[in-house]
C-alpha cells in the first residue's frame, strides 16, 4: 500500500524496515475533517514496530496543517519518535522520502519511515515518522524576528549546519523548501552548538514559508502555488533567517504580509530586512548580500557559500538593478515605482487597472519613466492577446492576467484570485479539488492561451521551454475533453504525480496507486453504508494517469451512459489491476461485485444463460478472484450467441403469432372451417368409389355375368 | 406488349376450346346412341354443375363421378349389344334404369355432405389444438426471453426495450 520509502538501508539501526503498514489500516473511518488532528486516545501501530499515540500531540513539531504525535518503539526499541500526519489537501512530498532518508545523518530531522496509516475517526492519512531528537524550536515563530545575535554565533550555530543539510540534500536532488528560524531546533540540548533542521516533506515545498522567506519572483505566489523551487531559494531563505537572527530591529514590524511583499518589491530584500539602525560589517555582510540578491541569477549558489565558509572571499558580483521608474504611477491611491509591485496590486481594483491600461497611461509610464522597450512590447502583446477572443465576458480577467505577466514576467501567473508559478500548478490544483474551490479558474487557465503567453513572455533563458510547451499543450487537450479519464481531474494527476486520489468517495482512504485503489474498494465492500459500485471521474483519471495498462482499454465502457457497461469496465479494470499487481484475493470486493452484477446478467436475453451465469457467479464470488468474474461476464462470444438466438426466438414468435391469427380468423366461422378441404376429399372418395364400381361392372361383363 | 401476349394466349385457348367442342360434337353425332344415354342419365350431373357456384366445382365433380358410375352398366350394355338408337332409347326409357342412374348421382351428394362434414370437423379440432400449442409455445418463449420477444415493445440495436426517460 504505502510507497517504498524505505530509509532502513541507510539507517540500519532503525527499527522500521518498510513503510507498508497493514496492521495500522482498516477501520471504517467516518467523514474526515481537512485538518489532520486525530481523535485523542487511540494508539496506532506503524509496521508493527512503532506505536503512534494520537492522544499526545506535540505542538513543537506541529503546524497549522500538519499535526505531530508522540510515537515510541516497541519490542525492545527504546527510541522515541514522532509522527507527522499529513493533511489531505496538501500533497506531501512522499516520493522524496527515500532520497531524504538516504541523506539523513547531518543536522536534520531523522526520517525512519513513511507510509499510510489508518486513524480511527479520521481515515487513512500519509505520515512521516521521525526520530524524536529535534528538541525545541530555537524561536517559537518567525513573526518580526530581530534577535540581535552575534554574527559569529549565527554562522556557527545556524549557517554552517544548514549549509551542511542543503549540501546533503542537493546530493540527492532535494530542495528543502522549509528553511526558516522556526523550523530550526536545538537538538534537545540546552546549550546547543548547532541547530537541527526540521521536516520538509509533510507539506509541499515552500508552502509553510512566510512570503518574507521567499524571493521576489515567488513571494507573491499563493503558498500552494509556489512549486518546489531551487536550492538558491533555500539559500535565500537562509539569508533571510540570518538577517532576522542578527538584526536588532525589524523595519517591517507591524506590516502585514501584503505590505511586506510590496515593500520587498519596491525596496529590495536587503533594504527591507535590514534597517539603518543595524549596521553589519565584515564578512557576514558579504554573505548576507550574496544570499539576499533579488536577481536569482546573481544570487550566491551553494558552492559560493561553501567556498565562503572555507575562508575564500569572493569577488562581489555585479548585480543588475531592477529598473525603477523615474516617476511613480498612481494606482488605488498608492504610488508605484516598480512594474512588479504594480502587477501584484492590479487585481485589487480591476476596473481602475483596466482603465489604466486602456487609457495608455500604463504604456506611457513604462515608456517615459522606466524606458523599458521590452516591457512596452510585452504590454502591447498582452493587450492584443487578451482581445483576441473579443471583449465579452472575462475580458478584464484575461487582460489583467496577461498584463501582470508582461509587467512581472518572472513572477507568478496571476488569474482572478490565483497566483501560481507554473511548477506549482499541480499542488494548487490538488488543494482546490480537495477544498472544492477555484476549479473554474483553473479550467479557464488551462483552456485559454494564458500559459502559452507566459511561456512566450518569460525572460528566464535557463528554463526548459520544451517541457513546458508539451505540458501546456497536454493540459489544454486534457481539460477540453469531457469524458471520464480526461478533464480537469486528469490535469491534476498529470501535473501532480505525488497526490493521492482525491475522489470524494475515497475520502477515508489515501490511494496512491491502482493497487491501493483496489484495496480501498475491498475495505469499502465491508462497510454497511457502501455506495453503489462505480468509478467517478477522479478514480478514472487517477488510474489513467498512474497506469494506462489497467484502464486504457476500458475507457470506452467506463464512459458509457449504460450502467451495465460501466460496471463491466470497472470489473475489467479491477481484474487487470489484480493480475498486473499480483494483488491477493479480495473476497469482499468480489462478493460486492457479484451482488452488483444483476444489471449485467439482465443484459443476456436468454433466461437459461442468465441462470447459468448466476450459478457460476455464486460459485466464484467468494474466491476473491476478480479475473474469473471478469472472464465470466465479459464473454463476447456468449453475448453474440445470445443475441443471435434471441433474434431467432423473435422470428419464431412472429411466425407463431401469424399462424395463431390466421387460425383464429378461420375459426371465427367454424361451420365453414375445413369445408373446402372436406369437399376435395369427397371428390377423391367419390372418384375412387366410382372407379371401383365401373371396374366391377367391366369385370362382370367380361365374365359374362348379368348385372340386372 | 403484355396485353398483346395475353390477347394471343386467349386466342389460342379459344381455338383449342372450339376444336375440342367440334371434335366432341362430331363424336356425339358418330356415337349418337351413347350420347342419348349419357344425356339422359347424366342429367343430375348437369344440374349439379349448373347449381355449384364454387370455383373448384367439387360437389359437381363428386356427383358426376358417382352418376357416371351409375350410367356405366347401361353404357356397357349398349356397347355390347347393338349400338343403335332404338336400344339406347329402350335403355334410357326404362324407369328402373333411370332410378339407378339418378340414385347413384344422389349418392354423390351424400358422399359430398358426409365426407366434407367429417373432414371439416377433424380439421376444426386440429386447428383448436394447434392454437393451444401455439399459445403454450409463445408462453414458454416469453418465459425464456422476456416480453420483448413478442416484438410489441420498441427495442434498441441490442434487442432491449428503449428506455423513455
Amino acid at each position: 500500500m504505502a510507497e517504498a520509502n524505505d530509509p532502513s538501508n541507510t539507517a540500519p539501526s532503525d527499527p522500521v524496515k518498510g513503510q507498508d503498514n497493514p496492521t495500522a489500516k482498516g477501520g471504517d473511518a467516518s467523514a474526515a475533517p481537512i485538518a489532520a488532528a486525530a481523535p485523542a486516545g487511540s494508539k496506532i501501530l506503524f509496521n508493527n514496530v512503532i506505536e503512534i499515540d494520537t492522544g499526545t500531540q506535540l505542538a513543537e513539531y506541529s503546524n497549522d496543517h500538519v499535526k505531530a504525535y508522540k510515537a515510541k518503539g516497541i519490542g525492545g526499541d527504546t527510541n522515541d519518535y514522532f509522527a507527522l500526519i499529513c493533511a489531505p489537501h496538501l500533497t506531501p512530498r512522499s516520493s522524496r522520502g527515500p532520497a531524504y532518508a538516504s541523506a539523513c545523518g547531518g543536522p536534520m530531522a531523522y526520517l525512519v519511515g513513511s507510509g499510510v496509516i489508518a486513524i480511527p475517526g479520521l481515515g487513512e492519512r500519509f505520515s512521516f515518522i521521525y526520530r524524536d531528537t529535534l528538541g525545541k524550536r530555537i524561536v517559537p515563530n518567525d513573526k518580526h524576528l530581530a534577535l540581535g545575535w552575534k554574527a559569529e554565533r549565527v554562522l556557527e550555530k545556524v549557517v554552517a549546519p544548514v549549509i551542511t543539510v542543503l549540501k546533503d540534500l542537493r546530493d540527492v536532488d532535494i530542495v528543502h523548501g522549509n528553511i526558516r528560524p522556526s523550523n530550526f531546533y536545538t537538538g534537545g540540548k540546552t546549550d546547543y552548538d548547532h541547530v537541527v533542521v526540521g521536516d520538509c516533506l509533510s507539506v509541499p515545498a515552500s508552502m509553510l514559508q512566510s512570503p518574507i522567506f521567499e524571493p521576489l519572483h515567488r513571494c507573491s505566489a499563493q503558498p500552494t502555488g509556489r512549486g518546489t523551487g531551487m536550492i538558491e531559494d533555500d539559500l535565500y531563505a537562509l539569508g533571510v533567517s540570518m538577517a532576522m537572527l542578527i538584526r536588532a530591529h525589524d523595519p517591517l514590524a507591524k506590516k502585514t504580509q501584503e505590505e511586506i511583499i510590496l515593500h520587498k518589491m519596491q525596496h529590495g530584500t536587503y533594504a527591507s530586512l535590514i534597517s539603518k539602525d543595524d549596521r553589519f560589517t565584515g564578512a557576514v555582510l558579504e554573505l548576507l548580500r550574496g544570499l539576499l540578491i533579488d536577481d536569482q541569477r546573481q544570487r550566491w549558489n551553494l558552492d559560493d557559500v561553501l567556498a565562503w565558509l572555507d575562508g575564500r572571499r569572493l569577488s562581489p558580483k555585479q548585480t543588475t538593478k531592477r529598473k525603477r521608474a523615474s516617476r511613480q504611477i498612481t494606482f488605488n491611491g498608492n504610488g508605484y515605482f516598480y512594474m512588479e509591485a504594480l502587477a501584484n496590486d492590479m487585481f485589487k481594483k480591476p476596473a481602475e487597472a483596466v482603465q489604466l491600461i486602456e487609457s495608455n497611461e500604463l504604456e506611457q509610464w513604462i515608456q517615459r519613466s522606466i524606458d523599458d522597450d521590452h516591457a512596452v512590447k510585452r504590454l502591447e502583446e498582452a493587450v492584443v492577446s487578451a482581445g483576441e477572443t473579443g471583449k465579452s465576458s472575462g475580458y478584464w480577467d484575461r487582460l489583467l492576467s496577461r498584463v501582470a505577466i508582461a509587467l512581472d514576467p518572472e513572477g507568478p501567473i496571476r488569474y482572478k484570485n490565483l497566483a501560481l508559478k507554473p511548477e506549482g500548478l499541480g499542488i494548487a490544483l490538488g488543494e482546490a479539488f480537495v477544498l472544492n474551490s477555484n476549479l473554474q479558474a483553473f479550467i479557464e487557465i488551462f483552456t485559454s492561451p494564458l500559459l502559452q503567453f507566459w511561456l512566450v513572455t518569460c525572460t528566464d533563458l535557463n528554463m526548459d521551454v520544451t517541457s513546458f510547451v508539451n505540458r501546456f499543450e497536454t493540459l489544454k487537450m486534457q481539460v477540453k475533453q469531457p469524458m471520464m479519464g480526461m478533464g480537469l481531474e486528469r490535469c491534476l494527476y498529470f501535473l501532480n504525480d505525488s497526490i493521492h486520489c482525491v475522489s470524494p468517495a475515497l475520502k477515508n482512504f489515501h490511494v496512491r496507486s491502482p493497487e491501493d485503489m483496489i484495496n480501498a474498494f475491498e475495505k469499502m465492500a465491508q462497510s454497511k453504508t457502501r455506495p453503489a459500485l462505480a468509478f467517478d471521474r477522479h478514480m478514472v483519471a487517477f488510474l489513467a494517469a498512474k497506469d494506462g495498462k489497467v484502464i486504457d482499454n476500458q475507457l470506452f465502457d467506463l464512459n458509457s451512459v449504460e450502467y451495465h457497461r460501466r460496471l463491466i469496465g470497472l470489473v475489467n479494470v479491477f481484474a487487470a489491476t489484480q493480475r498486473i499487481y499480483s494483488v491477493a484475493p479480495l473476497p469482499n470486493l468480489s462478493k460486492w461485485i457479484a451482488e452488483s452484477l444483476q444489471v449485467v446478467l439482465d443484459r443476456y436475453h436468454d433466461k437459461k444463460n442468465r441462470d447459468t451465469l448466476k450459478e457460476k457467479l455464486s460459485k466464484i464470488k467468494d474466491s476473491g478472484d476478480i479475473t474469473k468474474i471478469s472472464q465470466l461476464i465479459d464473454d463476447q462470444n456468449l453475448v453474440k450467441r445470445d443475441f443471435a438466438a434471441f433474434k431467432l426466438a423473435m422470428h419464431e414468435f412472429k411466425m407463431l403469432s401469424e399462424e395463431h391469427d390466421l387460425l383464429e380468423n378461420q375459426l371465427e366461422n367454424p361451420s365453414n372451417f375445413g369445408r373446402a378441404r372436406g369437399k376435395e376429399v369427397a371428390v377423391i372418395v367419390a372418384g375412387v368409389i366410382s372407379s371401383l364400381i365401373i371396374m366391377g361392372f367391366i369385370i362382370m361383363y367380361l365374365n359374362g355375368d348379368k348385372i340386372f | 406488349m403484355a396485353k398483346r401476349k395475353k390477347k394471343q394466349m386467349s386466342k389460342a385457348n379459344l381455338f383449342r376450346l372450339r376444336l375440342m367442342v367440334g371434335i366432341m360434337f362430331v363424336c356425339s353425332i358418330i356415337f349418337l346412341p351413347t350420347t342419348i344415354i349419357l344425356l339422359i342419365g347424366m342429367m343430375p350431373s348437369l344440374a349439379a354443375i349448373a347449381i355449384d357456384k364454387s370455383k373448384t366445382k367439387s360437389r359437381a365433380i363428386t356427383v358426376s363421378a358417382m352418376n357416371l358410375a351409375g350410367c356405366s352398366p347401361f353404357l356397357l350394355e349398349l356397347w355390347t349389344t347393338t349400338h343403335d338408337m332404338d336400344t339406347a332409347l329402350l335403355i334410357a326409357m326404362q324407369a328402373r334404369n333411370m332410378i339407378i342412374m339418378y340414385v347413384t348421382a344422389a349418392s354423390g351428394y351424400v358422399i359430398d355432405f358426409a365426407v366434407a362434414g367429417i373432414v371439416s370437423s377433424m380439421l376444426l379440432q386440429k386447428a383448436k389444438m394447434r392454437i393451444k400449442r401455439i399459445e403454450e409455445k409463445q408462453k414458454s418463449l416469453i418465459e425464456r426471453w422476456g416480453t420483448k420477444v413478442t416484438g410489441k415493445i420498441p427495442l434498441d440495436d441490442y434487442g432491449f426495450p428503449i428506455q423513455n426517460d
